[in-house]
């Protein structure tokens, strides 16, 4: 501690604080010692007091108009400070038209976020809209190509139609099948099919040689045309009513019938 | 810190804004002050405006004097010399002079450069040997260390100790601060 006193009175940090050219740290040091060490709070005083000597040793009288020049200029001063206090009366005036204008901002930026929250809503559900239409617009091209395909078999020259009416017992059954012994394709496209009861259904079959060979389902649902399993030298189609969920029994009534080679 | 009463009437005066404090202060300080900063400006004209202004500076801040931290005079001092040295480089400028003051805090003024004849030194001050003023200004109006006070007038370290101790005991028995 002693040191460090030591090699604070050797320095020069003393004499500078005194005619006041330390930094505002090296003040800050300075007062530190001189609140800390009674030593340096007394070389403190000391030369205060030799500073204030030497410089009445080196006195030169003031010129006497020089005090009545200080205080007109005070008086100025002071009337300066009336023209200070109108400034700051201005000053508040744009306080408050800066505050106006804040206030503006806020509440102008508090509307467009509302607006840009609305719009991003908007936005989203435009782009939902957007792929469902997409979705839509995939399915109707996909039953487009479907119907396009079906419209080509159905034009094949190939392709023969086979009009399969009810007979007394399903009047109003009516179908039509276009077989294509060419490319081997069989599509059936169901007009009207009379309602029949819950356990019951209608059953297409192929009559072969010697044996009859069940085709499918028929549905008043499959209102549309309808790819059936191709049989080869088959002699007849026919539309049985069997019952649900068994399809293997060829004995089922017959309602329609229609020869394949008639044509 | 000692305080006299005439210190203590000019500071009440001074926190009061009272103008009594300027006369008080001008009548006690105003030749002590004027001594520092002809000092520093050399110049007369320079050194009467750096004046005024210092007690303008004192006016305005009268608020911020603390006597906790210097005693009076060692307030206006400072004032007074940074004034000076403010005016004086502000008037180098203007005539396109290179300036003296050198980059540091500290205003380093050479001993030639002290213009003795409108220093106008007092009949007891004249009695101090010139040895003594020299050592004196370079370490209380150049901000000189002892070493530098030394290296620069070329006196050995221990004489400039003596010659401050005995300068400074001569000028006491003049002055009683």
């Amino acid at each position: 501690m002693e040191t460090k006193l030591h090699n604070f009175l050797n320095s020069n940090l003393l004499n500078k604080y005194l005619v006041g050219d330390t930094s505002i740290e090296e003040s800050k040091d300075v007062e530190h010692f001189i609140s800390s060490y009674p030593e340096a709070a007394q070389a403190y005083e000391e030369l205060q007091d030799n500073l204030e000597i030497v410089a009445k040793a080196g006195a030169v009288e003031a010129p006497n108009h020089i005090l009545s020049n200080l205080l007109n200029t005070i008086e100025d001063t002071n009337d300066t400070k009336v023209i200070h206090l109108a400034q700051n009366r201005r000053t508040s005036w744009y306080s408050i038209a800066a505050s106006a204008a804040a206030i503006l901002f806020a509440v102008t930026s508090f509307i467009l976020y509302q607006k840009n929250i609305q719009l991003n809503q908007e936005n989203n559900i435009v782009v939902e809209e957007i792929f469902d239409l997409r979705s839509d617009i995939e399915s109707n091209n996909s039953k487009l190509d479907q119907l396009s395909r079906e419209l080509l078999k159905l034009n094949n020259p190939d392709a023969r139609k086979y009009v399969i009416n009810g007979n007394e017992r399903a009047k109003n059954l009516k179908t039509v099948a276009y077989i294509n012994p060419v490319e081997k394709t069989s599509m059936i496209d169901v007009i009207t099919l009379p309602q029949l009861p819950e356990e019951q259904q209608y059953q297409i079959w192929a009559e072969l040689q010697d044996r009859m060979v069940n085709l499918g389902i028929l549905d008043e649902s499959d209102r549309r045309l309808k790819q059936i399993p191709y049989m080869e030298d088959a002699l007849a189609l026919s539309i049985k009513i069997g019952t649900k969920g068994n399809n293997a029994n060829e004995n089922d009534t017959e309602v329609a019938e229609i020869s394949l080679k008639d044509k | 810190m000692s305080i006299t009463p005439t210190e203590q009437k000019i500071i009440d005066y001074l926190q009061k804004g009272d103008k009594r404090a300027l006369n008080l202060l001008y009548e006690n300080y105003s030749n002590s002050l004027y001594g520092v900063i002809l000092k520093i400006t050399i110049n007369e004209e320079v050194a009467q405006d750096a004046l005024q202004e210092t007690f303008v500076k004192v006016w305005k801040n009268a608020s911020k004097y603390d006597a906790s931290k210097a005693k009076l005079f060692t307030w206006l001092f400072r004032i007074a010399r940074n004034t000076a040295i403010d005016k004086l480089r502000s008037f180098n400028n203007r005539f396109h002079k290179e300036v003296q003051i050198e980059t540091s805090n500290v205003y380093i003024l050479p001993t030639t450069n002290f213009n003795q004849d409108v220093m106008d030194i007092k009949e007891h001050v004249g009695r101090l040997e010139e040895k003594y003023q020299i050592v004196l200004d370079a370490l209380f109006f150049q901000g000189m260390t002892q070493q530098e006070a030394s290296d620069e007038l070329d006196i050995p370290l221990g004489t400039i100790k003596s010659r401050l101790k005995i300068g400074l005991r001569e000028l006491k028995k003049v002055y009683n601060p």
